[in-house]
């Protein structure tokens, strides 16, 4: 079970040690084609490794819309393993972007859908539907100012609505997290709000580098390559639920008689 | 207020429930002003009427099983729709004795926050058929049985299972 050895720490450790080597790299004046390559093998492993654990995270649950929204998280990752592996930069790149988006925006949408269906009380409330207001503003200005300046391409800005979407949607979902009252599957959405927070810091301070090279470079960089480490930490956090659960079980079953497992 | 008396401590007095030094002061009062006097025989009337009345649809009326669970949920529903209302001693009883629905809360309260597991249990309890002092071995095992569904969709099966195994070693303890 890939669960039992990629933890949250084990996860921690691997992105300070990738961020903190890439930062020396650059400081020693390494070759630049062995701090991308380095970085892609990285971002890749870390994609990879979060959405095998997402599959496990779907063996976890009956329930057919849970088991549906932790599907397509892991198709946010297997899609965009496949663009560091092989697609970036090809044409194909923005082809396995999208995909993933959609997967990411599309797994956010089933499990607030899904908590809501629930019945234990998770609602939305007033700032939460202004919050969601912001960003769709933010979005349009973010638009308007790339169109007038001609650096976006077309695609790229089709990407970034459903990357804004998803940041709408991270909205909703924190108030459920504080409906619920703190937790372990709180924790785990709460660093998926945080993955889609990130990835559209990145967007953006990427739009104030084209104003304000080089001012905004080294900061680009670092949140850039953070953000599949966040993803990575969702899904194990969530995964380390399921082996905690599995060692609590071992100790009642050796503490209980046998024949009750199952219901 | 009327003759420096008020309506709580008419009330009271209807009740029979007032001090005895307030009530002396009414009934002294009550011998010399013929507008109390009218007015207490009115509310004397009154209660009397309303406790005939009661007593009547009381004889008609009968509570059934189905109508206390209909109005239980009601009352699960509109605690659940709160943020965070009730606790888990309104929730137990005979058989949900409280120490077993703090052991299966401290349990989920880990994985999925202490109010999803509050509203888990209410929810679990909501679903259940029986009626107050009625309930059974059998019973913890419905409501065990619930609870493990909807832990399962919500916190996942490993989860689910553990609130199962705590729950019938909760039945054999």
């Amino acid at each position: 079970m890939l669960g039992r050895w990629i933890t949250p720490k084990v996860t921690i450790a691997a992105a300070v040690s990738v961020i903190f080597g890439e930062i020396l790299w650059r400081h020693f004046n390494g070759p630049g084609w062995g701090v991308g390559w380095f970085d892609r093998c990285a971002r890749a492993t870390a994609f990879y490794a979060g959405a095998f654990l997402c599959l496990e995270v779907v063996r976890d649950y009956d329930h057919r819309l849970m088991r549906l929204s932790w599907l397509l998280f892991s198709v946010e990752g297997f899609m965009l393993a496949v663009h560091f592996t092989w697609a970036w930069p090809t044409p194909v790149a923005i082809v396995f972007i999208h995909l993933g988006l959609l997967g990411l925006l599309g797994g956010m949408s089933v499990t607030w859908w899904q908590l809501r269906r629930f019945g234990l009380g998770f609602h939305a409330r007033w700032p939460d539907y202004i919050a969601v207001g912001l960003i769709v503003a933010a979005m349009l200005t973010f638009f308007g100012l790339s169109y007038g300046r001609h650096w976006m391409h077309p695609m790229l800005a089709s990407a970034r609505t459903l990357l804004f979407l998803s940041a709408a949607v991270a909205v909703l979902l924190n108030r459920f997290c504080l409906q619920m009252g703190g937790g372990q599957i709180a924790g785990v959405f709460r660093f998926f709000i945080l993955y889609v927070g990130v990835r559209c810091a990145v967007n953006v301070v990427f739009a104030l580098n084209q104003i304000y090279t080089p001012l905004l470079d080294e900061p680009y960089r670092i949140i850039d390559s953070t953000y599949p480490w966040i993803y990575l930490l969702a899904v194990s956090l969530r995964a380390q639920v399921v082996v905690n659960g599995n060692r609590q079980l071992e100790t009642l079953c050796a503490l209980a008689s046998p024949g009750t497992l199952q219901p | 207020m009327k003759h420096s008396i008020s309506y709580d401590d008419w009330l009271a007095y209807l009740d029979g429930a007032l001090e005895p030094a307030p009530a002396d002061r009414i009934r002294t009062h009550l011998s010399t002003c013929a507008e109390c006097r009218d007015l207490y025989k009115g509310m004397l009337a009154a209660t009397a009427s309303l406790r005939a009345s009661g007593d009547a649809y009381r004889e008609t009326a009968t509570v059934t099983p189905a109508a206390i669970r209909r109005a239980r949920e009601q009352v699960c529903r509109r605690i659940r729709t709160s943020d965070g209302g009730g606790t888990l001693e309104d929730l137990a009883g005979t058989v949900l004795t409280i120490s077993r629905l703090r052991r299966l809360q401290a349990l989920v309260a880990p994985v999925c926050g202490s109010r999803t597991a509050f509203r888990l249990i209410l929810a679990a309890v909501s679903k259940m058929s029986m009626a107050p002092g009625r309930a059974s071995g059998d019973d913890w095992n419905c409501f065990v049985q619930k609870l493990n569904d909807l832990t399962s969709a919500f916190c996942g099966k490993t989860t689910a299972r553990l609130v199962w195994k705590l729950g019938q070693s909760l039945e054999v303890g």
